[in-house]
């Protein structure tokens, strides 16, 4: 079973980081969409299926929580899971955002190992639905 | 709330540094000139305060900072990113900026980092307009200097 990620950051050398720490976490990774901010993001969302998504918090043009607040409201898309992957420590801002329904936070910067811990968690939860439909 | 200091300055960039890509740097007094080009990056925050984080670096510490974060040797590919792995620094710098001045619990707005290139001339005035700053120095004794500015006025974090 392989897995489709969505990695959303403005920044092109974290999105990298992501990618290779993902594939240290030894998740079978069939595609990896890319995007700089979150309306890039849901463009990817409205053309391709995606089983996980990677996302930072401080963007231009759309930011994390605004993304995570739009799939939330939309049908097919609040089910997606979401990974915050940010420099933001704020205890509040996490909890805001764990209540609009983020399956986990990642702070920068990271270690690989995070994501094996997080990988798991999320999708172990929801491996019935993973992969490609 | 504490109050920024080049100290709190010095160990947040050099506790940042080390733990995102395994750069040691410490603070220097009297550092020497950058000798050849650098980069600039800017971050603002608001919170309990607001203000304007600024970071120079050399350019060869830059290309170093790029091929550690993505775990490639130095001298190829990597340092075309060295903008981006300085903007970078600077947005992990500033998340743990703000928790160090006002708590884990305070809500802040944190920027976007904003890049550009300076020729040694302007990395050597690049914050003078800082109420607070201080100088590091890396491996092979190469320069990076933090500092606080006030916010630019009619600029969103």
């Amino acid at each position: 079973m392989s897995y489709t990620i969505l990695i959303v950051d403005d920044s092109s050398i974290v999105r990298t980081m992501v990618k290779k720490s993902i594939g240290m976490a030894g998740l079978e990774i069939g595609t990896i969409h890319e995007a700089a901010n979150g309306k890039e993001a849901l463009e990817v969302l409205s053309r391709a299926w995606v089983d996980i998504v990677f996302a930072d918090l401080n963007m231009p043009e759309m930011n994390g929580a605004e993304l995570v607040e739009r799939m939330s409201q939309d049908a097919t898309l609040v089910s997606t899971p979401v990974v915050v992957v940010s420099s933001e420590q704020s205890h509040a801002k996490i909890e805001e955002l764990k209540a609009k329904g983020i399956r986990a936070y990642i702070k920068k910067p990271f270690r690989p190992e995070s994501f094996r811990e997080v990988v798991d968690k999320v999708l172990g939860s929801a491996g019935a639905k993973g992969g490609q439909p | 709330m504490t109050d920024p200091s080049p100290e709190l300055l010095a160990e947040t960039l050099g506790a940042t540094l080390e733990e995102a890509a395994f750069i040691f740097a410490e603070p220097e007094e009297r550092p020497a000139p950058f000798p050849g080009a650098a980069f600039e990056a800017r971050i603002g925050y608001r919170g309990p305060a607001s203000a304007e984080l600024r970071l120079v670096a050399d350019a060869g510490l830059a290309a170093t900072l790029a091929a550690n974060l993505l775990g490639e040797d130095e001298g190829g590919a990597a340092a075309a990113r060295s903008a981006d792995a300085i903007g970078e620094l600077l947005n992990m710098v500033v998340g743990a900026w703000v928790v160090r001045l006002f708590g884990e619990d305070a809500r802040c707005a944190l920027g976007v980092p904003r890049v550009r290139p300076l020729s040694a001339a302007e990395a050597a005035g690049s914050l003078a307009g800082a109420s607070c700053a201080v100088h590091l120095r890396a491996e092979a004794g190469r320069r990076i200097d933090i500092g606080l500015a006030p916010e630019p006025e009619n600029r969103a974090p």
